[in-house]
C-alpha cells in the first residue's frame, strides 16, 4: 500500500515538473513548481524526515512561491512600460 | 511546444546513462565501504543520549553541527541587510496610501494572523521535542505577515522593535555559544542542566531551546522584514510613480 502511493507521488511530480517546463503561461508554471513541493512534501514525509519535510512545506511552497509572484508581477510591469 | 522539441530523445539516454553510472559508483562504494554508510546515524543516535532532547534531528543541528547554524543565522542577517539596503532608499518618501483589497480578504487574513503565529510558536518552542524549530518556525510567523501584507499593504511593521528583538537575539545567541567555550571548554557546551530522565518534557535538553528560542525571534523579525520590502516595493512603484 505505501509502495503504491510513493510510485503515485513519484509519478505526479513527475508529471507536474514537466507541466512547469512545458507550459507557456509562466503564473501557472510557477503554480505547478508549487506542485512539485508539495509532492516532494509528501515524499519526505513518508522517507522519515518530517523536518525536511516542513522547511519544505514553509519554505518550497510559501514563500519562494510568493517572492516569484510578486517578481512576476514587477518583471511584466517593466515589460508592460517599455 | 510538444516534448521531442523541449526533451529530444539524445538528452534522455544521455541523463538516463549518467544517472545509471552515478547510482553504480554510489553503490559499489556502498559494497567496499559498508561501515562508512551505516555508523553515521547509529552514532549519532547514541550520541543524542549527552543532549537528552527528544528528536534526535534538532541535537545534530543544534549541537553537534551548531557551528553550521550559527554560519546560517549570519547569512541571513546579510541578505536581510542587502535587502533592506537595497529597498529602503526606493521606499523613503512615498506617504501616500494604497487601495486595500477587499472587506472579507481583509477580515479574514486578519483573523488567521493570530493562528498562523500561534502555530510558528509552537513550532519554535517544541524544536526539541517534535518536528520543526527555529528557522521553520520563524518562516511560519513571517508567512502569517505576508498574508495581511497582501490583504492590506497600508500596515507598517515598527521597524525599530524588529531591529531590536533581532540584533539582541543574535547577540545573545552568540553570548550562550561563548558562555559554553568558558564553563565546558568547547564551543556550544550544554552549560544549562540536561538530565536524561527529563527527555520529552518541555523543559529539557539544557539550551537547545533556549537557542531555538533564539533563533526563531531571530528569523521571524528578519524573515517579516524582507516580506514587507518586497511586497511594499510593488505597492509604492504603483502609487507613487504615477
Amino acid at each position: 500500500m505505501i509502495g503504491l502511493i510513493i510510485l503515485f507521488t513519484f509519478l505526479a511530480v513527475i508529471a507536474v515538473a514537466l507541466g512547469a517546463i512545458l507550459s507557456k503561461d509562466i503564473t501557472q508554471s510557477v503554480m505547478l513548481f508549487m506542485g512539485v513541493g508539495l509532492g516532494s512534501v509528501v515524499l519526505f514525509f513518508i522517507f522519515q524526515a518530517p523536518d525536511v519535510a516542513l522547511t519544505e512545506a514553509v519554505i518550497g511552497t510559501g514563500l519562494s512561491t510568493a517572492v516569484f509572484l510578486l517578481g512576476i508581477r514587477h518583471t511584466s510591469q517593466e515589460e508592460a512600460e517599455s | 511546444m510538444n516534448l521531442k522539441k523541449v526533451l529530444p530523445l539524445k538528452h534522455i539516454v544521455l541523463s538516463l546513462l549518467s544517472s545509471a553510472l552515478l547510482l553504480s559508483v554510489v553503490g559499489l562504494l556502498m559494497q567496499v565501504k559498508t561501515d562508512m554508510f551505516k555508523n553515521v546515524g547509529a552514532i549519532y543516535l547514541n550520541l543524542n543520549m549527552q543532549t537528552a532532547a527528544a528528536n534526535a534531528v534538532t541535537s545534530v543541528v543544534t549541537f553537534f553541527r551548531g557551528i553550521d547554524t550559527v554560519g546560517e543565522v549570519t547569512v541571513l542577517f546579510l541578505a536581510t541587510s542587502g535587502v533592506a539596503l537595497m529597498l529602503s532608499a526606493t521606499q523613503r518618501t512615498c506617504e501616500k496610501t494604497v487601495k486595500q483589497e477587499s472587506f472579507i480578504l481583509n477580515t479574514g487574513s486578519r483573523l488567521l494572523l493570530s493562528v498562523i503565529i500561534l502555530f510558528g510558536v509552537y513550532i519554535i518552542i517544541h524544536g526539541h521535542l517534535s518536528p520543526g524549530g527555529g528557522f521553520q518556525g520563524g518562516v511560519v510567523i513571517a508567512t502569517a505577515f505576508l498574508l495581511l501584507f497582501l490583504a492590506n499593504p497600508n500596515i507598517k511593521l515598527s521597524h525599530g522593535i524588529l531591529t531590536l528583538g533581532e540584533s539582541l537575539s543574535g547577540a545573545t545567541y552568540v553570548l550562550v555559544v561563548i558562555i559554553g567555550l568558558f564553563k565546558m571548554n568547547i564551543l556550544l557546551g550544554n552549560f544549562l542542566p540536561h538530565p536524561i530522565g527529563e527527555i520529552g518534557e518541555l523543559i529539557s535538553g539544557g539550551i537547545i531551546p533556549v537557542i531555538y528560542i533564539l533563533v526563531g525571534i531571530k528569523v521571524g523579525s528578519e524573515m517579516s522584514v524582507i516580506v514587507e520590502y518586497f511586497i511594499k516595493e510593488d505597492y509604492y512603484k504603483e502609487v507613487c510613480d504615477a
